[in-house]
């Protein structure tokens, strides 16, 4: 190079900057990626009862299906209902219900039924949740950043994927392979939702390639991937995680709706498996039925709302403004004025 | 300021009439407030001001002055939850009583505006409805006032047809069918519809090109006296509005700083701030040497100074500012400035208009005999294209290609400026972009250090000088600050990426070592506090001093700077320009610097020692130094340019508008032969078949007939007048 | 090439990737229509039965069964197969039926006018509610009324609709007997265009209709909430007050109009989604349209069946969401051909 004058040499007469340590790198590290975040979600309406929605799940899933024995049938009579005190029992030297939800049409107790369903659930929900936020950004992003045939391939895939109806297809292909473990129904159902993510992304992506500060880490000669995940992914991480979200609600959704058509084999306790007995075996025929029903409903519909009001509130927690208003670590006194 | 209810004075003299103090709009302690978080926000504060009848009123003052809070109160227009105190009253033409605006009900204010005040606000854009043909608009708007449809429609086929618009075409459109100079002008029509006898203009032009700006301006001044109308325009832009205003009133910090007469402001300007606004401005005529940077930032509308609201930024500020506020203090009879110490201020600010008119002389330097060695980059007869848009109609059609960049041949050197100016849809950007690798050139090619760029890039290992040290070597700056940083990562961050890349093996200390030395020399200190920032926590011109080191911490050769400062306040412009100089000078850094003012060219280009190239339809049709392009242009639309751009002389009388057709023709389908013949003033049959070669005069290149003193041009008949009929040339960006 | 030829051409390729993968399923799918088949011939429950024919004429047998009800020869050579299955579908021979012995085309297009007219209904039923619940939260954003209305949307959204469906039955048509629980119409009033039957119909499809239109009401009323709030910032409506425009014509023209227009392709592909959604809905409510046939087929290895309804689901969604691409520009002017793709 014929450039004598090196930027870098020609300003070294500064003063010494201290360098960082690598605790307080660690520090600042903790700040923002753990306790930053979990201060703006309790800030936020949304996320607080969001997370605390989605926690209590997953204690269910984890920890409640210990505490509670599996129902069994005719463990008590038909149509027991809700917090009726005939029926106790002890728990650690106190007297509780036996079947605080009541049974069903087979004497089972509906409660414990709700909560043995939930682990299946939540693998299903993850499974497919992940498979289709994974799938879908790959297919998205690397379309969208690479042009080309690469794009035309990827888009044409995913064009196709959206056109087949999701559940016919899932029918079909639950007839088929006849799942058994709830990872791989959650895998199956995700095959109808990545292509919608994938070219919501793509469109994302071709947006955000023209942005300005692409460009210039493409003109400093930094390759396609750098460029991913320093530039592209970051800004699109919020979306992906609200799609992800969106996509789990999916999965339980189908998941239950299968269940209940009964095409996919009946495995474990399941939401849907509890309203397609309610619904076959003469819970409708009743008020005394309604238990039965409401059960799996609700549990469906409090898991759904959880989810899609954390997911609202989420993009909070990847914006760098809500971030560095909260971070402990950053000065944050000048930020300008949007008044000017 | 009493006598108001007259009746109107003959329109055949209105520019007379202004003496006599015939009021028609009078301010009295004109308050704006918003309750924020942080306390009340005062974002306008005590302003007292009358407009006379028939007055072209210019209103200047930077971004987050009040000026445009000003312009809502006058036709109490400030959106919720703002609050406006204080009188606004309007004094109607015909004798009828005067009218409060402040205290009009919903029902009163629906007639009241558009009939007696209407208003253009800044994005043309913005104020139609994307799904409404314009015709609706006007429909709509007539219907609301019960006025005349026959009458009014009518009335808007002249508006329109005055603003060189093609009436029909334009009313039959959608609003994003047309141009954003069309639409703006579409809106002027729009608000002239009622006869309103005010016409608020809040930054009407900030978005458009110079020429546009400036045509647009002539135009006004046409309307304003065709249709006896009293003309507010608020503006950041001085020279702008120097020649249109009769008047001007300066804002600072939410206040009026100063007001006086046109002439008077601009060549005596009492208060220290309006002088240094002047003195900051870029422009033709001084000389650069003369041009200073403002320091300082303006001040926060909920904690503002306390006395003077300047005091802080005035370089002759005692300790009574700090103390009191000043009372508006008369200069003259018609001018008042808010200064206790305005006599003082002609001595401690100087500005290189006005007294020291006759300092400005073109100097006659020796820039032309500047000695080019080798060209590090080179371009040679290049052309890019781009695929056209299409439309349903044509379903079967191959798509048509603009030819964004059409056969253009330049050199870049060491240590080199070279300025590239024109109007939006010129191709200037690709043309920059071209230049440093980004677009692949459909023929032509591009060198650098005699290695064809795009050569190395498809031979990878062979090339002499390799792709990757090619790209490595030209680098550029955006001209948009807010995309030009990746907002969720701090500045170290990205400022580390290009020393990645230039020197791999640094040391993290050291890395950061020199992050902050390149912060610091920018002026951004405390620099570990700077580089720990996130984007959004940066000024635009903070991000685009960001965007800078990133470039150069790559050790380029040459940067692309693409229109960037144009979006920074006028008064930073001088200062990055000044920092550009700088680190160009440091390290030996070619600029290709892209704009669409001429004035912040020159700026460059003059004390970089630089040329400047003229673009047109994707050609250059002048290249030359600073001295001849300014001084001295030979080709028509490099004058035309010439005279879109404001100059504060007040001894250069603006004159009619040089070029026939306002709005630039169809890249798509680009005119025959001379591409500029639709709009040259000069025209004549022989440019409308063959196309001019660049024809070098003295040193500079021009592409045009009249260069050459022997061309059969000048037997040919001129075409000037013969295309008065013919819509076609202005409206043919329409699609 | 043309934006809009692409754009067909990419539909019609989507097509025959469909029938590609219908025959790949039914060919290959472990279990599947061939297996099926094969195992109810041998069981003698199809075809010709009786032990003596010989080995021969069995094949013979088998192979013109195999033609007629998954209308191809899996004997054949494979491209030989492929070029069949696709001729004959293309030329509306979806095959036949194994439950009820009739072409499959005999079965499914009667109960498509069925499916259909719930549909239909359903989708307009939501749009013109979700258009007015949304515009009226967002003129009233930030208010209580918004902020409980938001929240009962989200919960709505977040029950499946044939959950909505189930409960809808157990409480109107088993509890309270206001709805009739099953079936089309009523069998009494002779088909026609007579008031009672007509009335009949309407009775047996409200439910599904209400139940559908759930479907998409939660998410729909929610995005025009948005679509509206973002429309009532615009400075082209503020510009529109200053002018004077009556509030009565910003909020059609201006507000309703803007914001509604986005929606237009989402409805359009609800159209296609109508017969997808149609197989739980019209199972619970036991209702004879497309869905149903093929809950049945489900139900009874009817593969044949089955593969029909798929094919028919898929291509309509696959023209729905074509004629939504093509049309989209002609109805939203602020959309220039080709950027309108964003719809799903
Ligand atoms: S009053 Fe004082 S601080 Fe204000 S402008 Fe005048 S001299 Fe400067
Ligand atoms: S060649 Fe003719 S039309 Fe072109 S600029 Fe010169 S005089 Fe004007």
């Amino acid at each position: 190079m014929s450039n004598q004058n090196n930027p870098l040499e020609l300003l070294e007469t500064t003063d010494d900057v201290e360098p960082t340590t690598r605790s307080e790198r660690w520090r600042v590290w903790i700040d923002l990626w753990i306790l930053t975040p979990l201060q703006i979600m309790w800030k936020d309406r949304r996320t607080r009862y969001g997370s605390l929605i989605i926690l209590l799940y997953f204690m269910v899933g984890t920890v409640g299906v210990r505490l509670v024995s599996p129902a069994t049938q005719n463990e008590g009579p038909a149509y027991v209902q809700p917090f009726d005190f005939e029926y106790t029992h002890m728990v650690y030297g106190y007297e509780v219900w036996q079947f605080p939800l009541g049974t069903n049409g087979f004497g089972e107790d509906i409660f414990a039924q709700t909560i043995h369903a939930t682990p299946a659930m939540l693998q299903m929900m993850l499974a497919g949740g992940v498979f289709t936020a994974f799938v879908g950004a790959v297919v998205g992003i690397v379309a969208g950043y690479k042009r080309g045939t690469t794009e035309r391939i990827l888009m044409t895939a995913a064009d196709i994927q959206i056109a087949i109806p999701g559940l016919p297809l899932l029918i079909v292909l639950a007839m088929a392979l006849q799942p058994r473990s709830p990872i791989v129904v959650g895998l199956i159902l995700g095959i109808t939702s990545w292509a919608g993510l994938a070219r919501a992304l793509h469109s994302q992506v071709l947006a955000l390639r023209s942005e300005s500060y692409v460009e210039a880490s493409r003109l400093m000669g930094f390759g396609s991937f750098p460029i991913m995940r320093d530039d592209l992914i970051p800004n699109i991480m919020p979306f992906i995680m609200i799609n992800f979200m969106n996509a789990a609600i999916g999965i339980i959704h189908l998941s239950v709706g299968l269940y209940f058509l009964g095409v996919l084999p009946f495995t474990t306790d399941n939401w849907g498996v509890m309203i397609n007995f309610a619904y076959n075996h003469g819970a409708l025929l009743s008020w005394a039925g309604l238990p039965w029903l409401l059960a799996p409903i609700f549990a469906i519909s409090l898991l759904g709302y959880g989810i899609t009001i954390f997911s609202q509130g989420m993009d909070r927690l990847f914006n760098p403004r809500v971030r560095a208003r909260h971070a402990t670590t950053m000065d944050d006194s000048d930020e300008p004025d949007p008044m000017q | 300021m009493s006598g108001t209810t007259e009746e109107n004075v003959d329109s055949e003299s209105p520019r007379s009439v202004r003496s006599e103090g015939n009021t028609i709009l009078e301010v009295r302690d004109a308050t704006v407030s918003f309750e924020m978080e942080r306390g009340e926000s005062r974002v306008l504060n005590g302003v007292d001001l009358s407009v006379e009848r028939d007055e072209v009123l210019g209103i200047v003052g930077e971004s987050g002055s009040g000026k445009s809070m000003l312009a809502n109160a006058l036709l109490d227009a400030v959106v919720d939850p703002g609050k406006t105190s204080g009188s606004v009253r309007y004094f109607p033409p015909d004798g009828r009583d005067p009218i409060d605006v402040l205290e009009l009900n919903d029902d009163e204010l629906r007639t009241f505006r558009w009939e007696e005040i209407s208003i253009v606000f800044q994005g043309a854009m913005s104020s139609f409805n994307p799904t409404m043909k314009i015709r609706d608009h006007f429909a709509e708007t007539i219907d609301a006032h019960d006025a005349d449809p026959e009458e009014c429609i009518e009335r808007a086929y002249d508006l329109l047809s005055e603003l060189y618009l093609d009436a029909d075409r334009v009313l039959d459109s959608y609003p994003h069918e047309l141009s954003g100079g069309m639409q703006q002008r579409t809106l002027i029509a729009l608000s002239l519809i009622l006869e309103p006898d005010v016409l608020v203009m809040d930054e009407p032009t900030a978005a458009l090109d110079l020429l546009m700006q400036r045509s647009i301006i002539s135009l006004l001044d046409r309307l304003q006296r065709e249709y006896d109308l009293t003309l507010v325009f608020i503006t950041h832009d001085l020279p702008l509005v120097a020649h249109l205003a009769d008047r001007i009133a300066v804002m600072y910090a939410f206040e009026l700083a100063e007001i006086g007469p046109a002439e008077e402001i601009i060549t005596n300007a009492a208060h220290p701030y309006t002088r240094m606004l002047l003195g900051s401005t870029p422009n033709l005529d001084a000389p650069v040497d003369e041009m200073r940077v403002i320091e300082g930032s303006s001040p926060d509308p909920v904690a503002p100074p306390t006395g003077c609201r300047y005091h802080p930024r005035c370089p002759i500020s005692r300790d009574i500012c700090a103390e009191s506020s000043p009372e508006f203090e008369d200069v003259s009879a018609e001018h008042q400035a808010a200064c206790f110490f305005h006599e003082e201020a002609s001595d401690a600010v100087t500005y290189p208009i006005g007294e020291d008119n006759d300092a400005i002389e073109t100097e006659g330097s020796s820039t032309s005999s500047r000695d080019y060695g080798e060209p590090i980059l080179s371009l040679d007869d290049v052309t890019v294209e781009f695929e056209g848009d299409q439309s349903i109609l044509d379903l079967f059609d191959e798509p048509e290609y603009v030819r964004a960049v059409d056969d253009v041949s330049l050199d870049v050197h060491e240590d080199d400026v070279v300025a590239l100016v024109g109007e939006s849809g010129c191709g200037k950007t690709t043309l920059g972009k071209t230049i440093i690798g980004v677009h692949r050139p459909e023929s032509g090619n591009v060198t650098y250090r005699g290695q064809d760029i795009w050569e190395a890039r498809d031979s990878h290992r062979e090339a002499e000088i390799s792709f990757s040290e090619i790209r490595g070597a030209l680098q550029m700056i955006h001209q948009d600050p807010g995309s030009s940083l990746n907002p969720n990562k701090r500045v170290i961050h990205s400022l580390r990426k290009p020393l990645k890349k230039s020197q791999p093996d640094l040391e993290r200390v050291e890395q950061e070592r020199r992050i902050m030395a390149m912060l610091e020399y920018v002026g951004m200190s405390p620099p570990e506090d700077y580089a720990n920032r996130y984007p959004h926590q940066l000024s635009g011109g903070e991000k685009q001093r960001v965007a800078l080191i990133r470039a150069l911490l790559m050790n380029p050769d040459v940067i692309l700077a693409d229109e960037a400062i144009s979006a920074l306040d006028v008064s930073l412009r001088v200062e990055m320009m000044e920092l550009l100089l700088d680190l160009q000078g440091r390290f030996n850094t070619s600029f290709v610097f892209i704009s669409h003012d001429l004035s912040n060219a020159r700026y460059l280009a003059e004390k970089a020692d630089g040329r400047i190239a003229v673009m047109y339809l994707g050609e250059i049709v002048e290249i030359g130094t600073v001295e001849q392009i300014i001084h001295d242009p030979q080709h028509p639309y490099t004058q035309a340019l010439r005279w879109a751009t404001p100059d504060l002389n007040p001894r250069n009388e603006s004159e009619e508008s040089p070029i026939r057709a306002i709005d630039i023709p169809d890249p798509k389908d680009p005119p025959s032969g001379c591409r500029f013949h639709t709009r040259c003033p000069e025209a004549r049959e022989i440019c409308r078949q063959v196309h001019p070669t660049n024809i070098s005069t003295n040193g500079s290149e021009v592409a045009c007939f009249r260069a050459d003193p022997d061309h059969d041009y000048w037997d040919s008949p001129s075409i000037v007048n013969e295309e008065s009929d013919d819509d076609e040339t202005s409206m043919s960006t329409l699609d | 090439m043309n934006y809009y030829v692409k754009r067909v051409l990419q539909s019609l390729f989507t097509i025959w990737a469909v029938l590609t993968i219908t025959f790949v399923l039914i060919r290959w799918m472990p279990g599947g229509p061939l297996d099926y088949l094969m195992a109810q011939f041998v069981q003698g429950n199809l075809g010709p039965s009786g032990t003596g024919v010989d080995t021969q004429e069995r094949i013979a047998a088998f192979e013109r069964m195999a033609e007629v009800y998954i209308n191809f020869d899996p004997t054949a050579p494979l491209y030989v197969q492929y070029f069949e299955y696709v001729g004959d579908v293309l030329t509306g021979n979806l095959g036949r039926s194994i439950w009820y012995q009739q072409p499959v085309e005999e079965v499914l297009f009667p109960a498509i006018p069925w499916t259909v007219f719930i549909g239909a209904v359903a989708i307009f039923i939501s749009f013109i509610s979700r258009v007015i619940v949304g515009a009226a939260l967002a003129y009233k954003e930030g208010s209580k009324l918004d902020i409980g209305g938001t929240t009962l949307l989200i919960w709505g959204h977040s029950i499946p609709f044939y959950v909505v469906a189930i409960l809808l039955l157990y409480t109107f048509g088993y509890q309270f007997g206001w709805f009739p629980v099953s079936g089309r119409y009523n069998p009494d009033p002779p088909a026609g265009l007579n008031w009672p039957f007509i009335a009949g119909i309407l009775h047996h499809a409200a439910l599904p209709m209400v139940a559908l239109a759930w479907a998409s009401f939660g998410a729909g009323a929610i995005a025009m909430r948005a679509n509206a709030i973002q429309i009532l910032g615009e400075d082209y409506l503020r510009a529109a007050k200053l002018r004077g425009i009556t509030s009565k014509r910003i909020t059609l023209l201006y507000v309703a109009r803007n914001a509604i227009l986005p929606m237009y392709t989402q409805m359009l592909i609800q159209v296609g989604f109508i017969f997808s959604g149609s197989i739980i809905l019209e199972m619970v409510f036991e209702y004879r349209g497309v869905g149903w046939y093929m809950f049945q087929a489900i139900q009874n290895n009817d593969y044949p069946l089955m593969m029909g309804c798929f094919l028919l689901i898929t291509v309509t969604i696959a023209i729905a969401m074509l004629v939504a691409d093509l049309t989209y520009g002609l109805v939203d002017p602020r959309v220039r051909r080709g950027e309108s793709s964003e719809s799903f």
